[in-house]
């Protein structure tokens, strides 16, 4: 018997080239769930893309229009596909490396723009495909290939940053929390606006073994054991929630959308001529 | 119907205007629907005045937050439907040449205008130069082939923007527009022609689900939301869009065809102007602000009756070999004047055996006929 | 009296899987058991030994990285004790 789910993939790669216990097959299994239950025509969708693991998640594996751009620039493609396909979902997935790194510029001012494309970065705290060097969203102190004597930086809080930037949605799941993510996933793509999910993802290649977790199912356990809802926080010491996964809805807001302001304008000029 | 209402206001006006405003409106005529940009001296009139009329032909004008972006946003938007257009100066350019090669390899039609300035880094911000002629051909990695067009006036500055578009959908290629500060901000007198008799060409949409990355030399194009789920990547890949990064063939098939699909069409996209090579025995090879002190030079010295004829190059890339080769038989010497140190007349050395001798000047001045003409004739005399 | 219940039944793609355990781990009733059968590509697959233990909560479902759990809840059954 086969999944149902797969007639929303390009069968003929799979299996997907995860490691064993990896996060992003996770993600792009909750994805399919959510397209399904969505009733959302795969031909509607346009999946945006940049470089490395998570990328992967919808590119190739994702069958629909797939745009898998330059290293860090997946949302500022998105953005030129959104303004002229305002009608499309457009579906950004991609790492923290990629995202909140070498694209992070593009990351903050979408959000400030609140142009309408939904984002899953999926965080596994590493840039796991070049081999585990040091990302920003890494915890102080862990050592990489790259901070050999521990991480001496801090990391982004990534989903607040975005929140603080402006985005309509945001919010952070990990893949322990399925049915809150698949949720959440939901939202973010029904949501008008810059919609953003962060959803922290075990990495058990590149980065697990760095902090004594060797399977997928370590950090899903870390995930399960260290996650605090977002609307209790204020319960906890700040120190106790450093090494926390505080999850939940970060923001929800009904800012104006951008593409809906740019027709604004032409709409303006097409009634000057009427 | 926006457009046309707008571009029949326009038509048969005669403005006076600069290169940059000039290369907007030719976009305007060419279709262009789309402009990202990030502002930069000496380029920022083009996005303003884009910023200013797109909309009123239904078009879409964004600022992004830097020319990686715009880039980016160009591109993704060229997949979606749009004929789009970004303008920058050498700083912005620089930033912009990983994903002008993300476009030679997706092969996405947009048109990029570089007006150039003094470099290299922030240099001399407010001058024009020439100085990104190479950068225009080689500045993004990778074997690739490139066409890139310099205007020598405001009214071909308009022109010439309507035959870059007609180029980056035919060869579905980026094309880059080499204006210069000068021609960039000079201005002058510009006629707008009628829409209806312009030549458009029109992008090849494939309606049917076929490879739009290989099976032709100049395979069709599929544009997103058309229910075709196609993949487009900057990796190497197959002809129908999934990547295949480890075999020899595949690179070696796609890359080659993207080179082939530019280099064999040389002769065709590669366009001059001639002027005394029936007679000449020296030839003066210039291009941009400085074939127009150059065409004075040539005409004050055929004055003294120095037989010196005039090439002006208006395509740089790829390059008009041809016909520097069949001239640089004819010739005892060519003198190229450009505003930076000799970087076209390197490329007129790969085609001729007799002297190239680069007239350079630097330092956002243009040069003036005299300076051509006494350099020039005291070489020769000197002989 | 009898108690009603959907029938559920589960499938592994053995093609699939790659083995990492995540729904052996974290299934709370313990309905799966890593098997002695090796795929074509060398992962030891799971098998559900406790099928009448699961209570179709899809968390192996929808956790399972290679989309390669499927859980299927059929027809009501009514079970009589």
């Amino acid at each position: 018997m086969k999944n149902n789910l797969l007639k929303y993939l390009r069968t003929e790669i799979l299996p997907t080239e995860f490691c064993a216990g990896c996060g992003c097959g996770t993600v792009l299994n909750i994805f399919c769930h959510v397209v399904d239950e969505m009733k959302i025509n795969p031909d509607d969708i346009i999946m945006v893309t940049g470089i490395g693991c998570s990328s992967w998640i919808p590119s190739p594996y994702f069958s629909a229009d797939t745009l898998h751009t330059t290293h860090g620039r997946a949302i500022a493609f998105a953005t030129g596909v959104k303004v002229m396909k305002p009608e499309k979902h457009v579906i950004v997935i991609a790492g923290d490396g990629d995202l909140a790194g070498i694209g992070g510029n593009h990351l903050i001012h979408a959000a400030r723009r609140n142009i309408d494309l939904t984002v899953f970065l999926v965080n596994n705290y590493i840039y796991g495909m070049t081999g585990g060097q040091v990302s920003p969203t890494t915890p102080s102190s862990v050592p990489t290939t790259t901070t050999p004597y521990g991480n001496t930086e801090s990391p982004f809080k990534i989903a607040e940053l975005v929140a603080a930037a402006g985005a309509n949605y945001a919010a952070r799941w990990t893949t322990y929390h399925i049915f809150h993510l698949k949720k959440a996933m939901k939202d973010a793509i029904q949501k008008k606006g810059f919609s953003f999910v962060e959803i922290c993802s075990q990495c058990p290649t590149s980065y697990g073994k760095r902090i004594g977790m060797r399977e997928g199912i370590d950090q899903l356990k870390d995930f399960r054991d260290n996650s605090i809802d977002i609307r209790k926080v204020s319960e906890y010491d700040e120190n106790v929630l450093e090494n926390k996964f505080i999850v939940g809805k970060i923001a929800e807001r009904t800012r104006p959308e951008f593409t809906e302001s740019l027709r604004k304008i032409n709409m303006k000029f097409d009634e000057e001529r009427a | 119907m926006t457009r046309e209402n707008y571009l029949n206001k326009l038509k048969n006006q005669t403005r006076f205007i600069q290169g940059d405003e000039a290369a907007a409106y030719g976009a305007l005529y060419a279709g262009c629907n789309f402009f990202a940009g990030y502002p930069i001296t000496p380029a920022s009139e083009v996005a303003e005045l884009m910023a200013k009329e797109l909309p009123k032909t239904g078009g879409y004008y964004i600022q992004m937050e830097d020319e990686i972006a715009s880039m980016g946003a160009l591109i993704g938007a060229a997949w979606s439907g749009g004929k789009s257009m970004t303008a920058t100066s050498g700083p912005g350019f620089s930033l912009m040449q990983e994903n002008i090669g993300y476009a030679c390899m997706t092969e996405t039609p947009c048109v990029i205008v570089n007006v150039q300035r003094s470099g290299p880094s922030t240099g001399q911000a407010t001058m024009g130069a020439q100085g990104d002629m190479l950068q225009a051909r080689w500045g993004t990695h990778g074997d690739h082939e490139m066409i890139a067009l310099s205007p020598s006036s405001v009214q071909e500055s308009f022109d010439l923007m309507i035959e870059a578009f007609n180029l980056s959908e035919k060869f579905r290629n980026p094309v880059i527009f080499l204006l210069d500060g000068e021609v960039g901000h000079i201005r002058e007198k510009v006629v707008f022609p009628d829409v209806s008799e312009l030549n458009i060409y029109p992008r090849n949409i494939s309606k049917v689900k076929t490879d739009v990355f290989g099976g032709a030399r100049i395979p069709p194009m599929i544009e997103f939301g058309m229910g075709h789920r196609i993949h487009v990547t900057g990796s190497t890949h197959k002809s129908n869009g999934m990547r295949d990064v480890v075999s020899l063939e595949a690179h070696d098939t796609l890359i080659r065809r993207l080179n082939d699909k530019i280099e064999s069409c040389r002769n065709e996209i590669a366009r001059y102007k001639e002027h005394f090579t029936d007679d000449m025995e020296y030839l003066v090879v210039s291009y941009g602000a400085s074939a127009r002190p150059s065409m004075g030079a040539v005409l004050k010295l055929r004055e003294k009756g120095f037989r010196i004829g005039f090439l002006r190059l208006i395509t740089i890339w790829p390059f008009a070999s041809t016909i520097v080769k069949e001239l640089g038989k004819k010739a005892n010497k060519i003198f190229v004047p450009e505003m930076n140190l000799g970087q076209i007349s390197r490329e007129i050395e790969r085609f001729v055996s007799c002297d190239v001798l680069p007239v350079s000047k630097i330092g956002g001045v243009p040069h003036t006929i005299n300076e051509i003409a006494e350099y020039i004739e005291k070489i020769i005399v000197l002989k | 009296m009898g108690k009603t219940r959907k029938k559920i039944d589960i499938y592994i793609d053995k093609e699939l899987c790659k083995g990492c355990d995540i729904c052996i781990e974290l299934c709370g009733e313990n309905v799966f058991m890593k098997s002695e059968h090796i795929n074509s590509r060398g992962y030891y697959i799971p098998i559900p030994v406790a099928l009448d233990k699961c209570t179709g909560c899809m968390i192996c479902e929808l956790i399972c990285p290679e989309l390669a759990v499927i859980i299927e809840k059929s027809e009501l059954v009514k079970e009589t004790v």
